[in-house]
């Protein structure tokens, strides 16, 4: 399966540019570009490495914003929420 | 306390960046904040930290106009430097500013709002980082926090060429690429064709000062030496003339 590469604009949010796969219930790949904001910017690797590490469920918002806040990351721009939203349907509202 | 700051005049992408992170590392040494105000001279397109090169520059297009491309430390989305805007970079103890960082970014820009207002020109905040007048964005603006300090450098656009920015910068679809451009004419402004009189970089420099000095209740301390930390700069200036670094998204 090849990775699907798009653009998505949450409302009210910045421009993502994401490449991923999805493969059953895991995603196998997946890199977040794009002219959002996140503190510190290091948490990017973080971030990119945990999306793979878990189940896309009902946990998947939950699980991985608990993991932002025990890093103590913020995000400005998009939400978790938004990144559930596009490797579950490939759409963002 | 004094809030140190230098006019650092026109200099290139990489090399103002690399100003802007060795004056972070000395005032996470000092704790003592400093403003340094500049311009870009030669244009440059810088991308956000968190953005591809190659997804947001024409690089042929780039290298043929011999203009320098250079990952920014801080967010945000790709622009293009050049002679007619001010830019400038308060670096400052987290301490001083809200904690809360949306709340930072508000705070910071109020002096650029003084002075826009003592020339007559009503301009507000537009969050999260963007300065509007009459719904048109006149500046952008970007933050990091490292170490318990906080750099946010910002433009002030004084004009602006969109047609010589969107030759330059890859959009998403180009067969929407001429809408794309009408609709960023009437949505990005300069403060220049609001004022009955272009601004001169010098003024504007003191008048931000001024205003900076007045929102963080210091004196203003001009004695800072760029000189001081020119090795640390020739270094830094080399990591972002770098492939390894602009290119590693």
């Amino acid at each position: 399966m090849e990775n699907v590469f798009k653009n998505f604009k949450p409302t009210g949010g910045k421009l993502l540019k994401i490449a991923y796969r999805v493969e059953g219930s895991k995603v196998a790949e997946f890199r977040l570009r794009g002219d959002f904001f996140m503190h510190p910017e290091s948490a990017l690797e973080l971030l990119e490495d945990r999306v793979l590490s878990l189940e896309l469920d009902k946990k998947f918002v939950q699980e991985l914003n608990d993991f932002l806040s025990e890093q103590n990351v913020e995000l400005f721009g998009f939400t978790v929420e938004n990144l559930y939203e596009i490797l579950t349907t490939g759409a963002c509202s | 306390m004094q809030l140190k700051v230098i006019n650092t005049g026109f200099n290139s992408a990489s090399l103002n960046f690399a100003m802007d992170e060795a004056v972070l590392e000395l005032v996470q040494e000092t704790g003592v904040p400093v403003l340094r105000l500049y311009g870009f001279a030669p244009t440059a397109c810088t991308i956000g930290y968190f953005q591809g090169m190659q997804l947001e520059i024409d690089q042929t297009r780039a290298a043929d106009a011999k203009v320098e491309c250079v990952r920014r430390m801080t967010g945000g989305g790709a622009v293009m430097h050049d002679a007619n805007q001010f830019t400038y970079s308060l670096v400052i103890p987290e301490s001083m500013v809200p904690a809360n960082i949306q709340e930072s970014y508000e705070f910071i820009c109020r002096p650029i709002l003084e002075v826009l207002a003592e020339m007559g020109l009503q301009a507000e905040f537009a969050p999260l980082n963007d300065i509007i007048l009459n719904g048109q964005k006149i500046s952008g603006n970007a933050q990091t926090r490292k170490k318990a300090v906080v750099l946010q450098h910002g433009t002030l656009l004084l004009d602006v060429d969109v047609d010589l920015m969107f030759s330059l910068l890859l959009v998403p679809d180009e067969k929407l690429r001429d809408k794309l451009v009408a609709s960023v004419k009437k949505r990005v402004t300069g403060i220049n064709r609001h004022l009955p009189q272009a601004l001169e970089f010098d003024e504007l420099a003191l008048k931000i000062a001024q205003q900076f000095a007045e929102l963080l209740d210091m004196d203003l301390d001009w004695d800072f030496d760029m000189e001081l930390l020119s090795e640390r700069v020739e270094q830094l200036q080399a990591k972002y003339s770098s492939d390894e670094w602009n290119l590693k998204y």
